[in-house]
């Protein structure tokens, strides 16, 4: 039983996770970069990481 | 197949379809880079899973007994690491024509609090970022606690972000930037060397023997069903973190998605998280706004869980669950709590500000090691209340 409790929760974040995107789409994909695109702050660390633009410091 | 259990077969299967779904669904909406980021997250999920390599057992391990095993495999995964990273960041890709960045961030009271607060965390919790993720996946009750509780510290830390990030801070301090790669190789690998030198030294003066061979061993090495040696571990997890680098175009991070899961849950509960500070900031503002599935760390994140899943039915395990004591159950409320709260001070957990902050020549990582590391051995004498 608690083995399909486990696959339940699993299957239920990949449903929320799908939702999500049918609802949001991508307007912008972080991991998508024009050819020859060098700026390095364009490729931010998530929680701000990488991109100096992100820290207030 | 007579070699698994019978009853877990149907488990495994599902684990490797709803992963090949989602490679197929990833392929369609998102590209390839996160179909890669994917992939190696199913390879992390598996790894960690089979060379059950954590932070925080290892940790106590040392504490507690000055065995150093553990310690020992996650230098030898940070000084590969090191190696590789020095040589990647801020060059091309090699799977996409663009320039890579490292896991840079200041050090800052923030960092050292944060930290701190993660080490102690972690030990009431039972598992750091990585370990909570596959071992919750892989079926264990208490982790999933952890989890959840995990989910809702990382957002309260964004909540509280303005604050930590007014305090003093030195600003990012980068190896890599300050002398150049070979030097941070040089430098980093001196040190990491002299900390394995050191947490032998003290294993040998307490158990009066040291055996260097033994993170290449293992009882029951099997490549299908695990375990793996720590060894292995070591050397793959600092592989696919080099890999996850040249595809996502940033190193391995985990916690930064249970922050954004948080807000996604609360905006749909009433709660407009989109109004405070942390996520108007450029990254996470996009995330926020867009589909969970096009950030990257949520991504790896899956994959991870997929591969737990699929790794624990592999070595026949799903089905051995633990019990959860009402104690237990407090120590994972307030381990996984507090353990997102300080990820989100700290820039990370583990794996985006230890592991892949050290790899990329970053001092807040070596700041956060030891900050962490003294919270765990306070975490450590916590620990006896609960467990």
């Amino acid at each position: 039983m608690k083995n399909i409790l486990y696959l339940f929760l699993i299957i239920l974040l990949i449903v929320l996770a799908l939702l999500d995107h049918d609802k949001n789409g991508v307007a912008y994909n972080p991991l998508f970069h024009k050819s020859g695109d060098n700026n390095s702050s364009n490729i931010s660390m998530p929680c701000g990481l990488g991109g100096s633009h992100n820290h207030k410091h | 197949m007579e070699n698994f259990r019978k009853s877990e077969i149907p488990y495994l299967l599902v684990g490797i379809f709803l992963s090949i779904f989602i490679l197929n669904f990833l392929h369609q909406e998102l590209g390839l880079r996160h179909v890669l980021v994917f992939s190696i997250g199913l390879g992390l999920g598996i790894t960690l899973y089979h060379a059950s390599f954590g932070f925080t057992g290892g940790w106590r391990e040392f504490i507690e007994h000055k065995k150093s095993s553990s310690l020992r495999a996650q230098i030898i995964m940070l000084a590969f690491a090191v190696v590789l990273f020095s040589l990647s960041i801020g060059n091309k890709s090699l799977i996409y024509d663009g320039n890579m960045v490292g896991a840079i961030a200041p050090l800052s009271i923030s960092v050292i609090v944060g930290s701190f607060i993660f080490g102690f965390a972690m030990q009431l919790g039972g598992g750091c970022g990585s370990g909570t993720l596959f071992t919750a996946a892989s079926g264990n009750t208490k982790m999933l606690v952890t989890l959840i509780f995990f989910i809702i510290g990382s957002l309260v830390g964004t909540y509280h972000f303005t604050f930590w990030s007014s305090l003093p801070s030195l600003g990012t301090i980068s190896l890599i930037d300050k002398f150049n790669a070979y030097e941070n190789i040089g430098m980093q690998l001196s040190f990491l060397f002299l900390l394995y030198i050191g947490f032998s030294f003290l294993e040998s003066k307490r158990n009066h023997q040291i055996n260097h061979l033994d993170i290449f061993k293992t009882s029951n090495f099997n490549i299908v069903k695990g375990p793996w040696p720590l060894f292995l571990g070591a050397v793959l997890l600092a592989i696919l973190n080099f890999f996850m680098l040249h595809a996502a175009g940033h190193p391995w991070s985990v916690t930064f998605a249970f922050g954004l899961w948080g807000a996604k849950i609360a905006n749909i509960i009433g709660i407009n998280v989109g109004e405070w500070d942390f996520w108007q900031l450029s990254y996470p503002s996009t995330a926020l706004e867009n589909s969970v599935l096009a950030d990257p760390t949520t991504v790896s994140n899956l994959g991870i869980i997929l591969g737990a899943l699929i790794a624990v039915n592999l070595a026949g395990k799903f089905s051995n669950k633990s019990n959860i004591n009402s104690k237990l159950f407090l120590a994972a409320v307030i381990g996984g709590f507090f353990m997102g709260y300080g990820a989100r001070l700290a820039f990370g957990c583990n794996v985006g500000a230890l592991f892949s902050g050290i790899a990329s020549g970053s001092l807040h990582g070596w700041v956060w090691f030891l900050f962490a590391f003294i919270g765990s051995i306070y975490g450590v004498k916590a620990r006896k209340y609960f467990y």
